[in-house]
């Protein structure tokens, strides 16, 4: 999994760059992310990557900066199918 | 007829044990709900003074809103719901607006709502029709909100039309809330619930906010009768698990509040084959809804957009054109509503309901400054003829953010559009010319703005991108160009 592609996604969804520059920016406190945008990232990921969350299993907690997103993406990449 | 606080009574008196509202840990009976609401209503009489003027009720979805709805109703006051969180600016706006007898929290409500006196009801002097019911702020173009007045006999009509429509099982419904109890979507859960013996099921903040919990409530809530925005449900549908299988008690899907997308509709009846799709249309002026259509197979297959239906009996909707005639079958123009759920006007505004508000053979009408027509016997909206947008079903003046946007220090001028995705609203974004830009960093200060602003307005107001410009672009009038600058948003 790309980390510039996932670092793009990010930057697509929240409509601003400021991620790229603070990767341990509050995602959700600065109102970059909330439940709607969330969903947004998950059809992206879904989209791209071919990799599906669940909303329903989800804990936000897991992307609450862009490095855990990341980090947590690639987590997924490695034990996806 | 039997108003409606008396058919609530009715409902609270059979239903005494049963679950009338449920909300994050808490819920409260019919019983209690009745009762408490009674007590509130003989210390409104005491304590809210001679005046007339509305209770002022600030809250969450705390059962204690709805004792303060029912509070304040037996005591022959109408209510005005405002968000806890709303900033105080715009609470002195609406107080200003609304003068109220009294404001309260739900604080207040759940200390004063204990005593064994009993209120005698100024509601059983005689039907009181045209008393306002509840009145409900809503944006306003020119900064200042706007307070729709809605009567008991407004309310009333909505209610008896919905349980003629829906035939809802007495003592049985579990209705899903999950618009706020400021905004007139919740209208159609609250009233409808409580007529009928209903369990009302909020959805708080922290649920809407974190889907994991929010899917948890879903699944065990035991909902038959889903009412919510369209676009909560299409944030649903994202998750595979959302079918009949997570929610098997549900029948019914109701809409209202902005556009049924036809993807939203087409993925709910093949998610859930044995429940029906409504969708509804109206505004806040003509109380809730005055459209409905069920949507099935065959509406799908022949309409994309989706209709918003037909009106309500005893309800005219026409399409008329600029000169008042009216428009001809398929041809664009203006609907107007005309009967006895439009709201005599918007509070203490006679500035505003001229042009809005008018009267023909003996009731009342309004100009919903909606685009729409008619086709095949179905009404469809076409949009808005002004500056008005919808966002995730929350009815917002551009007009009113940009006044308030002008208003913020260094903030020269500021063109406020809303951002589509997938053709729906998503959120706000401002184009902003300073005054003086700092050399520092754009997002630190557009966070202090937007902090600015957050001061003045609701949440779901704030724009969500803030972009800075040296200038707009202008058109031939000298105007900004605000096609051009949103073209800018959508590449």
């Amino acid at each position: 999994m790309d980390h510039d592609k996932l670092m793009q996604l990010l930057v697509e969804v929240t409509g601003s760059t400021q991620v790229l520059r603070q990767p341990n920016i509050r995602l959700f406190d600065a109102q970059l992310l909330d439940s709607i945008r969330l969903v947004d990232l998950f059809l992206a990921i879904e989209e791209s990557f071919g990799i599906t969350i669940s909303p329903a299993d989800f804990d936000r907690e897991a992307w609450a900066t862009p490095e855990a997103f990341v980090r947590d993406m690639m987590a997924r990449a490695a034990t996806a199918p | 007829m039997r108003g409606l606080i008396e058919q609530i009574r009715d409902a609270a008196e059979r239903h005494a044990s049963r679950i009338a509202h449920a909300s994050g840990d808490r819920e409260i009976t019919y019983g209690e709900l009745w009762q408490r609401a009674e007590a509130l209503a003989g210390w409104l009489h005491g304590h809210a003074g001679p005046r007339d003027g509305p209770v002022i009720i600030r809250g969450r979805k705390e059962p204690e809103m709805l004792i303060g709805f029912l509070g304040a109703a037996l005591s022959g006051r109408a209510y005005v719901p405002v968000d806890a969180a709303l900033p105080e600016a715009r609470l002195a706006s609406i107080i200003s607006a609304a003068k109220p007898a009294l404001t309260i929290d739900v604080a207040d409500v759940a200390a004063f709502s204990h005593g064994s006196h009993h209120h005698r009801s100024r509601m059983e002097a005689g039907s009181p029709g045209d008393a306002p019911f509840y009145i409900l702020f809503t944006s306003g173009s020119t900064g200042e909100p706007k307070g729709v007045v809605i009567t008991h006999a407004c309310l009333a009509s909505f209610v008896r039309w919905q349980h003629a429509e829906h035939r809802f099982e007495h003592g049985a419904e579990i209705i899903l809330n999950q618009a706020p109890f400021t905004f007139d979507l919740s209208v159609m859960d609250i009233y409808t619930s409580l007529t009928c013996g209903g369990t009302i099921v909020s959805l708080g903040g922290d649920e809407l906010a974190n889907p994991r919990t929010m899917f948890g409530r879903l699944r065990t809530s035991g909902i038959t009768t889903w009412v919510s925005t369209p676009s909560f449900a299409g944030m649903c549908l994202v998750e595979k698990g959302f079918d009949e299988t997570m929610i098997p008690s549900v029948r019914r899907f109701w809409f209202c509040g902005e556009t049924l997308p036809h993807r939203t509709a087409a993925a709910l009846l093949q998610r859930f084959p044995r429940a029906e799709v409504w969708n509804t249309y109206g505004p806040t002026e003509a109380t809730v809804a005055t459209t409905s259509v069920r949507i099935d197979a065959g509406i799908l297959d022949a309409h994309d957009p989706l209709p918003i239906g037909r009106a309500m009996p005893g309800t005219r909707v026409e399409v008329r054109a600029a000169d008042g005639r009216r428009c001809t079958e398929g041809e664009s123009g203006e609907l107007v509503i005309i009967g006895p759920n439009v709201s005599p006007g918007y509070l203490g505004a006679s500035h505003l309901n001229p042009g809005s508000f008018f009267v023909e053979d003996g009731l009342r009408g309004y100009h919903t400054g909606d685009r729409g027509r008619e086709t095949g016997g179905y009404l469809f909206f076409d949009g808005r003829m002004d500056s008005q947008v919808k966002v995730r079903g929350f009815r917002i003046e551009l007009g009113d953010v940009e006044s308030h946007l002008r208003g913020v220090n260094g903030v020269v001028d500021a063109v406020v559009l809303p951002v589509q995705r997938r053709g729906v609203n998503e959120s706000l974004a401002a184009f902003v010319i300073l005054s003086r830009r700092d050399h520092g960093d754009d997002f630190v200060q557009a966070q202090a703005i937007r902090g600015a602003l957050a001061e003045r307005l609701p949440d779901y107001m704030l724009p969500r991108r803030l972009e800075f410009v040296p200038s707009f672009p202008l058109t031939a009038n000298g105007k900004a160009d605000r096609r051009a600058l949103a073209a800018r948003l959508h590449p």
